[in-house]
């Protein structure tokens, strides 16, 4: 990954004084990131105890281990969201969880957000709506599944009425576009601001 | 398309649902086995879990989480790993790195409608959050330039405060706001970088700044003081909460302006010699320091000898007092000994303040 991905100086300045066991580092990083790490975490589990739980299992882990972050993968916020979804969707899985879910799957279809509108939204819209413009519908749509509704590529493909390979083939396809996308933005931006 | 093989052919679909956690449990010994023998497999399933993370942080509605949490959150981490304690103030090379770090990541954080809040400051008067960031950004490509690593692509040529903010304001007018924090973040880089380098040793050379031959010891500091100070200047302007710098910071920030008091009293016209005063901070464990008010320098932890005041007091609040974002009179302090010495002390803390 190359450095437009990666920690910018004022990240691995916040990574620094966690490492330190400055506790008001954790206040900082709570207070810039508790919003995003609640809400993906809402969005993929609906349910408000299971995301406080997977908020804060997310935020110390991080104060016990902040030497897990590794700047040269992507922006904190993306760490944090990559650490997030990973446990949401353990917890998703869980049997108990899944039941839960399944009892809930029509109104839960009806609220996983629409991205497109999410990014309009967005302060950093920017970053994908391009990707997402240009994403066919049937990409995007195995996106959201797999990622809001924490769906394996072969529920996925279910819910889709897909070959299985096709859903994993959307799936890598969808991220790859993103991932181009991101670092066109990012290229675009540097060169905006020397 | 199969990766690289080690023991089991993974595709890069394989890779891609795994980076999305959207992989099937019994596939995940296989991948993890996979990835533990390719280090070429290893960096794409990386790549691919951030892109995934990038887009989660692009597309994520945030919500505000339950206020409980914050201290739920807080208390659990603390049980899990005992914070630092504070046993001394922080180099000033590190209160430097870290205010300004932490006013990068606020404004990283602000909306378009936030960028074009008024600020409250009278002295900064029609200015927008912008224009703050415009400021604080010429004030540093200027410290760098002055330690000797200049920024490039900084036009601005005055050294002063004023006037180099007023160029700059003058260049960013048709510039978005993402180019000053940039520009910022590129001088801090600089300057900070520099200053770490050359250590605590050299802390004590001179340095120019805005025109006055200062230590660089100060000139961080009072750039980390300016730059907390218009941080909450913005915190203000967006509806956000004003925050308190790390205790170690808060520490050598209080302990720097006690040395400063003396000059206080000078500039207000109330030179005070042969008097002793204490400060004792509440907020930063009843942290003491005697200033010899007919010293330059002449601050020291609190001993034996009697003061003719002690002001008893809050750093953060005090500190604030200093760049006068409160009025003397709403500093609430108690005083042991002689009260009128104390209250013109109180009312000089903001006369250095500047823009």
């Amino acid at each position: 990954m190359d450095e437009r991905h990666q920690v910018s100086w004022a990240e691995r300045v916040l990574i620094e004084r966690l490492s330190d066991g400055d506790e008001t580092a954790l206040v900082d990083l709570y207070d810039r990131y508790a919003g995003f790490v609640y809400g993906l975490a809402m969005q993929t589990l609906v349910d408000r105890q299971a995301a406080e739980d997977i908020t804060q299992e997310v935020f110390v882990s991080l104060w016990e281990h902040p030497t897990r972050i590794e700047p040269g993968r992507g922006t904190l916020r993306g760490f944090l969201g990559t650490l997030t979804h990973r446990r949401a969707v353990d917890a998703v899985r869980r049997e108990e969880a899944r039941r839960r879910r399944e009892a809930r799957v029509a109104r839960k279809e009806r609220e996983v957000p629409d991205v497109a509108e999410a990014v309009l939204r967005s302060d950093t819209a920017g970053k994908v709506r391009t990707a997402l413009d240009v994403l066919p519908e049937t990409q995007r749509r195995a996106l959201e599944l797999a990622y809001f509704n924490g769906y394996t590529y072969r529920q996925v493909a279910e819910v889709l009425g897909i070959p299985v390979g096709t859903a994993k083939s959307r799936l890598r396809l969808a991220l790859a576009r993103i991932a181009e996308s991101l670092d066109a933005e990012r290229s675009e931006r540097r060169e905006r601001c020397p | 398309m199969n990766d690289e093989s080690s023991t089991t052919p993974v595709s890069a679909d394989d890779l891609a649902a795994y980076a999305l956690d959207a992989h099937e449990a019994e596939d995940a010994a296989a991948i993890a086995a996979h990835l533990a023998g390719s280090p070429h497999a290893v960096r794409r399933e990386q790549d691919l879990r951030a892109a995934a993370g990038e887009f989660a942080s692009a597309v994520v509605h945030e919500v505000t989480p339950p206020t409980t949490l914050r201290a739920r959150v807080l208390a659990e981490a603390r049980r899990r790993r005992r914070p630092a304690a504070v046993v001394a103030g922080a180099s000033p090379i590190d209160v430097h790195r870290i205010e300004l770090a932490r006013a990068i990541l606020l404004l990283r954080d602000l909306t378009a409608d936030d960028w074009v809040q008024p600020v409250d400051p009278p002295e900064l008067a029609g200015w927008t959050v912008h224009d703050v960031v415009v400021h604080l950004a010429a004030n540093e490509s200027l410290l760098a330039h002055h330690l000797g690593v200049p920024v490039p692509g900084i036009p601005e040529s005055a050294t002063d405060n004023l006037g180099r903010t007023t160029q700059a304001r003058a260049r960013h007018a048709d510039l978005p706001p993402a180019v000053a924090v940039a520009e910022l973040e590129a001088a801090v880089e600089a300057s900070s970088t520099e200053v770490a380098r050359r250590g605590e040793a050299r802390l004590d050379e001179s340095v120019d700044l805005w025109g006055t031959t200062v230590t660089t010891r100060l000139a961080v500091l009072v750039r980390a003081f300016e730059t907390w100070t218009h941080a909450d200047d913005i915190r203000r302007a967006v509806g956000a909460a004003m925050v308190v710098p790390p205790p170690p910071s808060l520490l050598t920030m209080a302990h720097a302006a006690c040395g400063l008091v003396p000059t206080m009293l000078a500039a207000r016209g109330m030179p005070q010699a042969d008097r002793l005063v204490r400060f004792r901070f509440t907020d930063l464990g009843s942290a003491a320091w005697d200033v010899d008010l007919g010293a330059v320098d002449g601050v020291r932890p609190a001993g034996d000898d009697p003061v003719d005041a002690e002001i008893v007091t809050e750093a953060a609040a005090a500190c604030r007092l200093v760049s006068a974002r409160i009025d003397p009179s709403e500093l609430t302090y108690t005083v042991a000994g002689d009260e009128q010495l104390a209250g013109d002390i109180v009312g000089a803390l903001p006369a250095l303040a500047v823009l």
